[in-house]
């Protein structure tokens, strides 16, 4: 799929952008980058998985999905922290990898598609970007969202896991109804990653020594 | 297969419920802001607007009570000093005793610094040339009055031909002047202050300040002192710019711009 390679090299592109970027993010633009270099690691592993010696790719989803939502949990602890008490982010954190973990050895196999993980994950991700928007409509403080980092990050974010949040909670029950179906959901999520990263892209391209250093304040003019 | 159709009708209206769920988050979250900041910008305008009026209101009365003083120490108690200053005079023509005499003259002296220091404080608070000669000829009496105390020089120069404009703008113009005249006395330990006026063909008017004194921290200064502030608060009232400089040990240049037409 000629559509899977550009959204692959688009996760390339933004891990290489926030490389460049990096000494001008603030504290939470660097978990950002954590969780994109995340991206591009398992999507490096995954390919030379599938070249070496497995093309089964699901026991990874049972790591990255987790580990994907430690990363975030953590970027919406950082700006969240004046708006939701940090014990009941880093509750549902615990709660979810706690989850994650018995779902792994009890509930879906390490072969099978980690469907309900990244589903609730997903969810978890969309309600944290909910919050982090009324946030920002709260304070009131941003004179130019378009100019905002975070802004585009959490935007790529929100539409991301709610896009995709129907593709894995029924991943399994569409690979057996369908063929054809899960090639077009497929594809449909490849094309939301690709748009995902391109946002992320574009978030850290905003990042310049005056606004990196002051996201947590998210000051006027 | 009909298990297999509803799993994916889910699956494509759930999708394409939650991408509308989230456009919608999104676009409500962009409207919303931009009604705040709106409102704020409205909120900050309606402020800014309050506090310029309240200033202009506190200068016009500040204004009209000097005007009242000045014209009461001129009319009321300059002519009762007068009247006194000639009494002690035929006292002194009648009396016999040389005591008394030298006591009278002595009496005669002070009361024509007592009539000096009423006359210097009346034209500092309204100068009766401001609104008859203009601006240029009541800074030049001003320069002269300070310039009697001999503590150190202020110099006028003009440019160009005078014109006239709004008095209450002119009055503002000589107030801070004024202020700033007030201030270099006080603080800067200059010799000498340079007044440059220059009258533009345009109606627009060019007025520096510049002394030789010691110079100050400007930025320290703008966060600490009411005055400069002040200054810029009456500045903006009139529509004027307002530019300061000072370097430690080399004094300190204030250039006031004005559109007179505006």
């Amino acid at each position: 799929m000629l559509i899977a390679k550009v959204s692959i090299l688009f996760t390339y592109i933004a891990f290489i952008v926030g490389c460049i970027k990096y000494k001008y993010f603030s504290k939470e633009l660097k978990i950002i980058f954590y969780f994109v270099a995340l991206g591009a690691i398992t999507e490096i592993y995954t390919t030379v998985q599938m070249h070496f010696w497995m093309k089964n790719t699901r026991p990874i989803g049972h790591f990255y999905y987790p580990a994907a939502l430690l990363i975030l949990g953590l970027f919406y602890l950082q700006v969240l922290r004046n708006f939701i008490r940090p014990v009941y982010i880093l509750t549902i954190i615990i709660a979810f990898l706690a989850y994650s973990i018995i779902n792994t050895i009890f509930i879906q196999g390490l072969f099978e598609y980690a469907s309900l993980v990244a589903a609730i994950g997903g969810l978890i991700v969309f309600l944290f970007s909910v919050a982090f928007f009324t946030k920002i409509m709260i304070e009131a403080k941003i004179a130019k969202l378009s100019t905002e980092p975070l802004i585009w990050i959490n935007s790529g974010l929100l539409f991301y896991y709610a896009g995709n949040f129907f593709y894995h909670m029924l991943f399994n029950l569409r690979l057996l109804a369908s063929m054809e179906v899960t090639m077009i959901s497929i594809e449909l999520f490849v094309v939301l990653n690709l748009m995902f990263y391109l946002i992320i892209t574009i978030g850290f391209l905003m990042v310049n020594k005056k606004n990196g250093k002051t996201e947590t304040k998210l000051t006027l003019n | 297969m009909e298990e297999s159709n509803s799993i994916i009708l889910i699956y494509f209206v759930g999708t394409f419920g939650m991408v509308l769920l989230a456009l919608s988050i999104f676009f409500f979250f962009i409207i919303y802001q931009k009604r705040m900041l709106q409102k704020q910008l409205e909120l900050n305008e309606t402020r800014a607007q309050q506090q310029e009026e309240i200033i202009q209101n506190t200068i016009s009365s500040q204004e009209k009570e000097r005007k009242r003083i000045a014209q009461d120490l001129h009319d009321e108690v300059g002519a009762m000093l007068s009247v006194v200053k000639l009494n002690v005079g035929r006292i002194e023509k009648k009396s016999q005793e040389p005591n008394a005499k030298q006591l009278a003259a002595e009496t005669k002296t002070y009361i024509d610094e007592v009539i000096t220091q009423v006359r210097r404080i009346s034209r500092s608070l309204l100068p009766p040339s401001l609104e008859k000669l203009g601006l240029f000829f009541a800074l030049e009496e001003l320069a002269t009055w300070v310039n009697k105390a001999e503590q150190l020089k202020i110099v006028c120069w003009k440019s160009g031909e005078q014109f006239r404009f709004l008095n209450n703008k002119e009055l503002a113009v000589f107030r801070i002047i004024q202020e700033l005249l007030n201030n270099a006395i006080k603080h800067s330990g200059a010799s000498t202050i340079q007044i440059n006026t220059r009258f533009s063909a345009n109606d627009n008017l060019t007025i520096s300040v510049t002394d030789n004194g010691k110079g100050f921290e400007l930025n320290e200064k703008l966060k600490t002192g009411l005055g400069l502030k002040n200054l810029e608060s009456r500045t903006q009232i009139i529509g004027a710019k307002f530019k300061m400089k000072s370097t430690i040990g080399k004094g300190t240049t204030a250039i006031i711009y004005l559109d007179t037409k505006a």
